[in-house]
């Protein structure tokens, strides 16, 4: 099925949906979701809005990839991973040292729950749908750093 | 043949239309279908039944974890907040209200409130999945058209 091009948990390489290499030009993100159908809409607003995305469905995955030396500008995480959450994995990934844009996402957001994922170290958090009006002050930031 | 497709384009969009007066899908649907421009002309007619069958894994998920004993209201949390995601992502506003529903009565760790919960979102399940099955329908005559 098309639309589940270049979704795929265990892969690490660092290739768009159709299999060409990412090139330097666009922006990068990594979509870290367990859901299936987050992962596929996720990938494609942030394709629509001319970035290269990569999708994982664990933590685990994610640290793994970023271990491996790729590297992206923006970082989606959802809260609900399974095995490790999201805010345990964000804790993680900072604690790698890895400075990219980090996107706290979830669909059930009490404040308590928003709060972890800041104090774990996302950049900023938004409630589930992804949509490219939420996307655009974070797109915008990256782009003029 | 652009008549027909511009037809078909019209009937889909009135009957999106009155599912969004209805609350049944929000504005989020319209930027779903909006992403097979950049994507695929055949974008919306796999999303759809692949969303129908995440939703069905997981109100089974949920069922099935309802009925233990104990029930995990660890477990229940996780999988509604899945189903929060996945509903608001496609823009299924009912079936995403629904899930608020249900998340509070796993807060207060009510299996009665759970249970009845669950029958509710069962039922807005239903009512969407009937009206994306017609939905589905139109997307892939438009489809064929343009192909």
């Amino acid at each position: 099925m098309k639309l589940l091009n270049g979704i795929n948990s265990n892969k690490k390489s660092c290739q768009q949906g159709n299999g060409d290499l990412i090139s330097d030009e666009k922006l990068t993100a990594l979509v870290v979701d367990s859901d299936i159908i987050c992962q596929v809409l996720e990938k494609a607003i942030l394709e629509s809005q001319g970035i290269q995305a990569q999708v994982v469905g664990s933590g685990r995955d994610a640290i793994d990839l970023l271990a491996s030396g790729v590297n992206f500008d923006l970082i989606i995480i959802a809260m609900v991973l399974p095995i490790m959450n999201g805010v345990e994995t964000t804790r993680q990934i900072r604690a790698m040292g890895i400075r990219s844009k980090m996107l706290g996402v979830t669909a059930c957001s009490y404040e308590r729950e928003r709060r972890a994922f800041l104090d774990a170290g996302v950049d900023e958090f938004i409630e589930k749908p992804l949509t490219p009006q939420k996307l655009a002050s974070v797109l915008r930031e990256i782009r003029n750093a | 043949m652009a008549t027909n497709r511009e037809a078909l384009n019209q009937q889909l969009q009135q009957i999106v239309n009155s599912l969004k007066e209805q609350g049944i899908l929000d504005n989020q649907f319209g930027i779903v279908h909006s992403l097979k421009e950049y994507n695929s002309p055949f974008f919306l007619a796999e999303m759809i039944p692949m969303f129908s069958q995440n939703v069905q894994t997981i109100l089974r998920d949920l069922t099935r974890t309802l009925e233990k004993e104990p029930v995990n209201y660890y477990d229940l949390e996780e999988y509604c907040i899945k189903l929060k995601g996945c509903t608001s992502s496609i823009g299924a506003r009912r079936m995403a209200l629904a899930c608020v529903t249900l998340r509070q009565a796993v807060d207060n760790k009510n299996k009665d409130g759970c249970d009845s919960a669950l029958n509710g979102m069962r039922h807005e399940y239903q009512n969407l999945q009937s009206s994306l099955d017609i939905i589905l329908e139109l997307e892939r005559r438009i489809v064929s058209h343009q192909a």
